[in-house]
């Protein structure tokens, strides 16, 4: 449903932009885009929605070129901007209906499509999108944007300042959509989401690193991984990065993770380095590496 | 000393009740997570704790300072800082510190002392006539906070300071957090990411306007015989029963 081959976008503004990147998403696929701020993930998909223009190489959605057929390829796909893709004075019926008559059907025609959505906003019909909760906001432009019964959906960072327990529901209706063939393209800061993913591509400065499933990825890890707790956990960050076995350490909420360089000395050494510096309490086990130790990685290569 | 303290803090809307009376204080020099879903009540508390929304009913001070009383001595000694507004992207470096520091009232004299040192510590030197939205989100990071923190207040509030922000550059502002909170300045910060609520101190979680739960992390897992915050989260912020 999506293809990209060997992309380029340059701003000289900062030179940032895409640095030649190709991907392929199948219908009824879910596929994340993982990266930092300036990865370039929302020019890619402004280029997929075909209102930015590339400079080289080409993309195609739905098997029309991003170039030539954009104005087809709009009334195909679902767009939700990372921001304003709403009204904010409009209400929530009102921009409904407002998105409806630009793809020119009714709220009625793909009801089936988004009722399991709607259902949850609409006793919020007649409030002001802009007076809606970050969470009912997501859900009325994901809405806005399935109301032509789109092949493929663009949604940029979706989740971003979303609470957990939102974000949880917000995937429960992708994970639906997806059943219904729909080609998602979304990209994410969070990483339990990156893992809720069928594929992902980890994306850096225009690039793209790796692209594969969850799993692939995570067992491409080359490193060995340790989770290590004590009882000054802050002071223990900087203390680890010292050790000589270390080459990254960093926090991952109650304990640390700790990657070792290619010749480390055996991790008792640590036990006993850490002991000599008065902590008690170190608890030092073998993990396996997370979405998010693959792209700390990323970080350090 | 208690540097936020709040006794039945209640502020409504017409028949909504958004904050309902809380109680609770926050530590000097603690790092105290105030967490909840969209729609539990965060930024109308915050608002009253940074004197910018005067309460229905209830008592609260904050750095010692009345909330009803003494709002503009209040917003003297906090810092605020919010990933959604924190810098002039289209003013250079040199231009929002000074802007911010002459709205937190530091004195020309002060105020130039304060710009090179900062340039200095953040190892901006070479940065200090670049527009702020040309720098990498690290550094524009590093900068709203120190900013925030400029004028050397009590307490600084830090309202989803890392929304959107990629796991690398996230880890680095916490660093700055454990920094300044080193420094003697109390922390008060609002996230959605549960990984981050186990680096505070304490934390409370707001349902419906109350807070329904209050503790160390490590205490409350216990309590709600949770793996890690986020089934504390869910499992509390899931009985919410107010649409938001």
């Amino acid at each position: 449903m999506i293809a990209v081959r060997n992309l380029h976008k340059t701003y000289t503004r900062n030179g940032l932009g895409l640095k030649g990147i190709s991907l392929t998403v199948k219908a009824g696929e879910l596929f994340g885009l993982i990266g930092p701020d300036g990865a370039g993930k929302t020019t890619l998909f402004r280029i997929l929605a075909t209102l930015l223009l590339p400079d080289k190489g080409s993309a195609s959605v739905c098997g029309l070129d991003v170039v030539k057929d954009w104005r087809e390829i709009r009334t195909r796909v679902g767009y939700m901007p990372g921001r304003f893709s709403l009204y904010q004075d409009l209400s929530v019926k009102e921009n409904l209906t407002f998105f409806a008559t630009v793809f020119n059907t009714t709220l009625k025609e793909n009801y089936e499509l988004i009722r399991d959505i709607y259902v949850q906003i609409e006793p919020f019909k007649n409030r002001r999108a802009g007076k809606l909760s970050g969470g009912m906001k997501q859900k009325l432009a994901l809405c806005c944007a399935l109301i032509h019964r789109p092949d493929v959906l663009f949604l940029d960072e979706p989740t971003t300042g979303v609470d957990p327990v939102s974000r949880v529901e917000f995937w429960d209706m992708l994970h639906r959509l997806k059943k219904q063939g729909i080609a998602i393209l979304v990209s994410t800061p969070y990483m339990d989401e990156a893992s809720r993913c069928d594929r992902i591509a980890l994306m850096r400065n225009g690039s793209c690193f790796t692209t594969g499933t969850p799993d692939m990825i995570r067992q491409s890890f080359k490193r060995p991984v340790y989770s290590i707790r004590s009882d000054k956990m802050y002071q223990l960050l900087g203390d680890i990065r010292s050790w000589t076995g270390a080459y990254s350490c960093y926090a991952f909420g109650d304990s640390h993770h700790l990657t070792l360089k290619d010749n480390a000395p055996d991790i008792a050494n640590l036990e006993t380095y850490l002991k000599g510096k008065g902590y008690t309490d170190v608890f030092i086990h073998p993990i396996e590496p997370s979405v998010e130790d693959c792209f700390m990685e990323l970080g350090n290569d | 000393m208690h540097v936020i303290e709040t006794d039945k803090l209640t502020k409504r809307f017409g028949d909504f009740t958004a904050v309902d009376r809380i109680s609770f204080w926050v530590e000097s020099g603690e790092i105290f997570g105030f967490l909840g879903a969209n729609g539990a009540g965060k930024t109308t508390a915050m608002r009253m704790f940074c004197g910018l929304s005067v309460p229905t009913s209830g008592k609260a001070t904050v750095a010692g300072y009345d909330v009803y009383r003494k709002s503009e001595q209040i917003k003297k000694h906090i810092g605020y800082m919010s990933q959604k507004f924190s810098l002039y992207g289209d003013l250079k470096v040199w231009e929002n510190i000074r802007l911010f520091g002459g709205i937190y009232g530091l004195s020309s004299k002060r105020l130039a002392d304060k710009t090179d040192e900062l340039l200095h510590t953040l190892n901006l030197e070479n940065e200090r006539d670049t527009l702020v939205d040309s720098l990498p989100l690290g550094w524009k990071q590093k900068l709203a906070f120190s900013v925030a923190i400029i004028h050397e207040p009590t307490i600084v509030f830090l309202d989803e300071p890392t929304g959107g922000v990629d796991p690398v550059t996230r880890r680095q502002f916490w660093e700055l957090i454990y920094d300044a909170s080193a420094r003697g300045i109390t922390i008060f910060v609002t996230t959605h990411y549960m990984d981050e609520a186990e680096y505070c101190n304490r934390i409370s979680i707001m349902v419906d306007g109350r807070i329904e739960a209050l503790d160390k992390p490590s205490v409350l897992k216990e309590m709600y015989h949770a793996g890690n915050m986020n089934e504390v989260f869910q499992s509390l912020a899931r009985k919410a029963t107010r649409g938001e």
